[in-house]
C-alpha cells in the first residue's frame, strides 16, 4: 500500500490540505489500516444500547463490520462481524438479543465472547467427511477487539498498543462528556443518512467553528450559535479531538450582532418560526455551555445543541461516500414533557435537520468541487496559522489543523517542521 | 493515483484504436490534465445566454465545475466554480443573475471577475480570531480561465499560453462558425441526456460520416443525408476538428434507393404522417443543408436543416457522459420559424428520431469493448495513411483518425512516425 509521494502537506502547520486526500483510493485504503485499525479509539456505541446479557448491536468501524454485545459476564465484547470460516457477515440484524451468534452460511456458531462453539458435522457423517482431527476450534474464533467505556460511551480499538481511553480523550473532553453522558441515558431514536462525499470533509466540518453561523442561517437567526457569544475551541493535548463551544445570550448587543451578520452578507432576521418553543433552551449543565460539538478522532461526534443530545458515528464506504449514524439521546429520568422537547428539538439535526441538512450539502459540494484538481489545496488559517492551540473565540478553524496533524502522524505523512 | 497502462496505437495512421482508451481509469484521470486542462479551447456556452451584466451560467469542462458570467465590464468571464477557501462549489444553480458569487459554506464572496471581495469576520470579532494581517485577498481569487468569444460562441482554456482561438479553430471552422452565427441568436430550449459510455465514443460518432445513413434509417429515408449527395468533411490543418456536410437534393432519389437496397438498408419502411416538419427552409448563401461541426474536445455544432444546436460533451467518469444540448434560432425568426425549428428538433436530443440511435451506438460499443482492452477498432473507411484536410467523399471516417492523432499527441501516446 503505497501512497503517491506527490500527495503531501506543503506547510508544516497544515494550513493547506491537498485535495487528492479526499479522492485518492490508495489513501482511502491506507486509512483503513493506519487510522481505523491503528492506535485510535473508535466510537462503537453506548452501554445503554445493550443493557442485558445477550443484547447485541452491529456497527461499522472504518468500513469493517463489527458486532458488540453484553456477555454472560456482564461485560461488553466486540468482534469483527465476520465468520472465521468463509468470511460471511455473521450478524445481519441491526440489533437483538441472543445466546450466541450463528452464521447462516454453514451454521458455525460463536459464544458471546466470540469463541467458536459449534461446527455442524465437524466429525462428518457416518465416519466420512467433516474436519480433520487436528482442527482446533480455539484457533478459529471471531477477531476480538479491545473495548473500553467512558461515561457510558463504548470505544473500541484494533491495536494492542493504543493508550488507555481516558488518556486518549484528554482532560477537556473528559470534563465535557462526563456530565452529559455519565448518568443514565435513554435512546430516543436513530437517524441514518448517506452523504456523497469523503468522510474527512465531515470530520473537518464538525471541527470548523467558522462555518457554524455562516452556513447555518437558522443558528444565527435564532441565537443558537453566534460569533459574538462567549465560547471557543478546546482540544486534547494532542489536538486530535475538539470541543467547539458557546454560551447563548452572552453577546453584548443583539442588534449589533445582526448588523455584523448583515455586513457578512447573511440574513439573520428573515426566517420565522411559528412555534418558538421548539428552540427553547432549558439549562441543565453547570458549565453553562448551551452548544457543544465534541469531535473524537477518528469517527465520532457528541453533540449538545441546547437540549438536543446525540452521538454521531461516521462510517466510510469508500473515498466518495459515507454513512452518518445518529443516536438521539435523553436521560432515563426525563419527564415525558422533556422527552417530547428533546425530540422536537432534534428537528434541527439529522439528514433533513434545520441545521445539519446544510452540512451534508457542504460536504457534497466540496467533494465535487475538488475532484479534478488533486494538486490544489484548501486554505485553513482562520484564527491564525502556526501553532495549534485552544482559542477563546468563535471565528476559527484551528481544530481542523489539529485533526490533520494527528492524521498525518498516523498515516506517515508528516511534513518537515510539522506541528502537533 | 494509479499509473496509466501502456497505450499503444499499433499503426501510425491511427487506423487501429486500442479499446483500453475508453475504459481505463488512469487514462481518464490523465485526460483531465492533458486534454481538458491542456492546450485546448473548450466550449463554454453562448454569449446570448448571458446577455446582461451579472447573468451567469454553470457548466462543466471535463469534470471540472465552471461558472461563466457577464461582468460589469460587459465582457464574459469564466472561472473554476470552486471556492478558494475550502473547495466547495460556489454556484449551485444552473443559471441566474447576481452582483457577486457567494459560497454558502463560509460566505466568501467574489466579484464578477472572480476576485475575492469579502471574507466574513476577516479581522475576527472583538479583536479575536479571523485571518492574520498578512492574508492577501488578491492571492485567493477563483481560478480564472482565459476566455474568447468568437461570433457569440464562448470558448475557454486552462492553458497559460494557448494559441489564439481562431488559429485553434482553423480556416474551415472559423468560416463555418461565422456562417452559423452570422446573425444574433436566441436560445429556444435545452435538452440533457446521460450516455453510459466513454466521452470519446461520442466524439468519434460525430466525426463518422460513414454511419450517418446506415445507423439512421430516418436520415436515409427522408433524404436528410445520403452517400449519393454532394458532401464530405472539412478539417483544420491539425485534423483535430471536423465538419461533416451535405447538400440535400443534389442526388437522384431513384439511384440512392437502389444503392441502399444493395446495402440492405430499408428505404420506404418508415413513414411520417406530417412530412412538412422536415422541410428545409434554406437560410444560408450556400446549399449545404446538414453540417455536423465538431471542435476538439467537447463540442459539436449542429445544423440539421433548420434544427440548430450546440452539443456540449461533459464526461462524468470513464463509462458515463452527459450530453448537454442547447437549441437555438435567430433573434429575427418569425414565430412560425421558431415553431418550425422546435418541431424539427425532434430529430435530435435523447429521444430524437435520429440522435437516439447515436446514444445506443455509444453504449453498445462501450459494453462490447469492456473486457478486451488490447483489441482494436478498425478505422480505415475512406483509406488509411496521411490524413487529408478536405475529404470529398461521404463514405469515410477519416476525421476519426484526425481526432486520435491529436488526442495521442496531447496524451503522449503518438507512435513513432505518427501522421498528424
Amino acid at each position: 500500500m503505497t501512497i503517491d509521494p506527490a500527495i503531501r502537506f506543503p506547510h508544516g502547520d497544515y494550513s493547506r490540505v491537498p485535495y487528492a486526500l479526499y479522492h485518492d483510493r490508495a489513501v482511502y485504503d491506507a486509512e483503513q489500516e493506519r487510522i481505523f485499525k491503528g492506535p485510535a479509539w473508535n466510537f462503537l456505541g453506548l452501554e445503554v444500547e445493550i443493557p442485558k446479557p445477550g443484547d447485541f448491536r452491529t456497527s461499522v468501524i472504518g468500513d469493517t463490520p463489527v458486532v458488540f454485545n453484553r456477555g454472560t459476564d456482564g461485560k461488553v465484547h466486540a468482534f469483527v462481524n465476520r465468520c472465521a470460516h468463509r468470511g460471511a457477515l455473521l450478524r445481519r440484524e441491526a440489533y437483538g438479543n441472543a445466546s450466541d451468534h450463528t452464521c447462516i452460511y454453514h451454521r458455525w456458531n460463536y459464544d458471546l465472547e466470540g469463541n467458536l462453539v459449534g461446527v455442524p458435522f465437524q466429525r462428518g457423517v457416518n465416519g466420512k467427511g467433516g474436519l480433520g482431527p487436528d482442527f482446533d476450534k480455539r484457533d478459529h474464533g471471531l477477531r476480538k477487539l479491545r473495548v473500553e467505556s467512558f461515561a457510558g460511551i463504548l470505544f473500541t480499538t484494533f491495536a494492542d498498543e493504543t493508550e488507555p481511553l481516558r488518556d486518549y480523550l484528554g482532560e477537556p473532553l473528559v470534563r465535557f462528556l462526563e456530565p452529559r453522558f455519565g448518568r443514565p441515558l435513554a435512546v430516543l431514536g436513530y437517524m441514518r443518512q448517506r452523504i456523497f462525499g469523503n468522510w474527512k470533509f465531515y470530520v473537518e466540518n464538525i471541527r470548523d467553528m467558522y462555518h457554524g453561523s455562516l452556513l447555518h442561517e437558522f443558528q444565527a437567526t435564532f441565537g443558537i450559535s453566534r460569533v459574538t457569544y462567549t465560547g471557543g475551541t478546546r482540544m486534547d493535548p494532542r489536538h486530535r479531538h475538539n470541543i467547539s463551544w458557546g454560551i447563548q445570550g452572552t453577546e453584548a448587543s443583539t442588534a449589533e450582532t445582526h448588523k455584523m451578520y448583515k455586513e457578512a452578507n447573511l440574513e439573520t432576521e428573515r426566517l420565522k418560526l411559528r412555534e418558538m418553543a421548539m428552540v427553547d433552551y432549558r439549562p441543565e449543565f453547570d458549565d453553562q455551555i448551551s452548544i457543544g460539538i465534541c469531535s473524537v478522532f477518528p469517527n465520532a461526534c457528541f453533540q449538545q445543541i441546547r437540549n438536543s443530545l446525540a452521538a454521531r458515528q461516521v462510517r466510510p464506504r469508500g473515498p466518495d461516500d459515507f454513512d452518518l449514524y445518529w443516536t438521539i439521546l435523553g436521560y432515563a429520568d426525563d419527564t415525558p414533557d422533556m422527552t417530547q422537547h428533546r425530540l422536537r428539538q432534534s428537528n434541527m439535526i439529522g439528514p433533513a435537520g434545520f441545521i445539519s441538512m446544510e452540512d451534508g450539502e457542504a460536504v457534497e459540494i466540496a467533494h465535487r468541487g475538488v475532484k479534478r484538481d488533486p494538486a490544489a489545496h484548501a486554505v485553513v488559517e482562520m484564527g491564525g496559522k502556526g501553532e495549534i492551540s485552544d482559542r477563546d473565540n468563535r471565528v476559527n478553524d484551528v481544530p481542523i489543523r489539529g485533526f490533520w496533524s494527528y492524521y498525518a502522524e498516523l498515516m506517515g505523512m508528516e511534513p518537515a517542521g510539522a506541528v502537533r | 493515483m494509479r499509473n496509466e497502462p501502456a497505450i499503444v496505437f499499433p499503426k501510425r495512421d491511427f487506423s487501429r484504436v486500442p479499446y483500453a482508451v475508453y475504459h481505463d481509469e488512469a487514462v481518464y484521470a490523465a485526460e483531465h490534465e492533458k486534454i481538458f486542462k491542456g492546450p485546448t479551447w473548450l466550449y463554454v456556452g453562448l454569449a446570448a445566454e448571458v446577455p446582461n451584466a451579472g447573468d451567469f451560467r454553470t457548466t462543466r469542462l471535463g469534470e471540472t465545475p465552471v461558472v461563466f458570467n457577464r461582468g460589469s465590464d460587459g465582457k464574459v468571464h469564466a472561472f473554476v466554480n470552486r471556492c478558494a477557501h475550502r473547495g466547495a462549489i460556489v454556484r449551485r444553480e444552473p443559471y441566474g443573475n447576481a452582483k457577486d458569487h457567494t459560497c454558502i459554506y463560509h460566505r466568501w464572496a467574489y466579484d464578477l471577475e472572480g476576485n475575492l471581495l469579502g471574507v466574513p469576520f476577516q479581522r475576527g470579532v472583538n479583536g479575536k480570531g479571523g485571518l492574520a494581517p498578512d492574508f492577501d485577498k488578491a492571492a485567493h481569487g477563483l481560478r480564472k480561465l482565459r476566455v474568447e468569444d468568437y461570433h457569440g460562441v464562448v470558448f475557454a482554456t486552462f492553458a497559460a499560453d494557448p494559441e489564439p482561438l481562431v488559429d485553434y479553430l482553423g480556416p474551415h471552422h472559423a468560416r463555418h462558425l461565422a456562417r452559423l452565427f452570422a446573425k444574433p441568436v436566441k436560445v429556444i430550449g435545452y435538452q440533457r441526456q446521460v450516455l453510459y459510455g466513454n466521452w470519446k465514443l461520442y466524439n468519434e460518432n460525430v466525426r463518422d460520416q460513414y454511419h450517418g445513413s446506415l445507423l439512421h434509417e430516418f436520415i436515409t429515408t427522408f433524404g436528410i443525408s445520403r452517400v449519393t449527395q454532394n458532401g464530405g468533411a472539412w478539417m483544420d490543418p491539425r485534423h483535430r476538428h471536423s465538419i461533416s456536410w451535405s447538400e440535400e437534393g443534389s442526388d437522384s432519389t431513384a439511384e440512392a434507393n437502389k444503392l441502399y437496397a444493395e446495402a440492405k438498408v430499408k428505404q420506404g419502411v418508415v413513414r411520417l404522417h406530417e412530412e412538412e416538419f422536415l422541410d428545409y427552409r434554406r437560410e444560408y448563401p450556400d446549399k449545404v443543408s446538414i453540417t455536423i461541426c465538431s471542435v476538439f474536445p467537447n463540442v459539436t455544432f449542429q445544423q440539421i436543416r433548420n434544427a440548430l444546436a450546440t452539443r456540449q460533451i461533459r464526461p462524468k467518469r470513464p463509462g458515463e457522459t452527459e450530453l448537454y444540448w442547447t437549441l437555438f434560432g435567430y433573434q429575427d425568426d418569425t414565430p412560425d420559424m421558431t415553431r418550425h425549428r422546435l418541431l424539427q428538433s425532434n430529430l435530435a436530443g435523447p429521444a430524437g428520431l435520429i440522435s437516439m440511435e447515436d446514444g445506443e451506438a455509444v453504449e453498445i460499443t462501450y459494453r462490447g469493448t469492456v473486457r478486451d482492452r488490447d483489441a482494436h477498432s478498425v478505422v480505415e473507411m475512406g483509406g488509411g495513411g496521411a490524413i487529408p484536410t478536405d475529404v470529398t467523399i461521404k463514405v469515410s471516417d477519416i476525421p476519426l483518425r484526425g481526432f486520435w492523432s491529436y488526442w495521442a499527441e496531447l496524451m503522449g501516446y503518438a507512435p513513432e512516425g505518427a501522421v498528424r
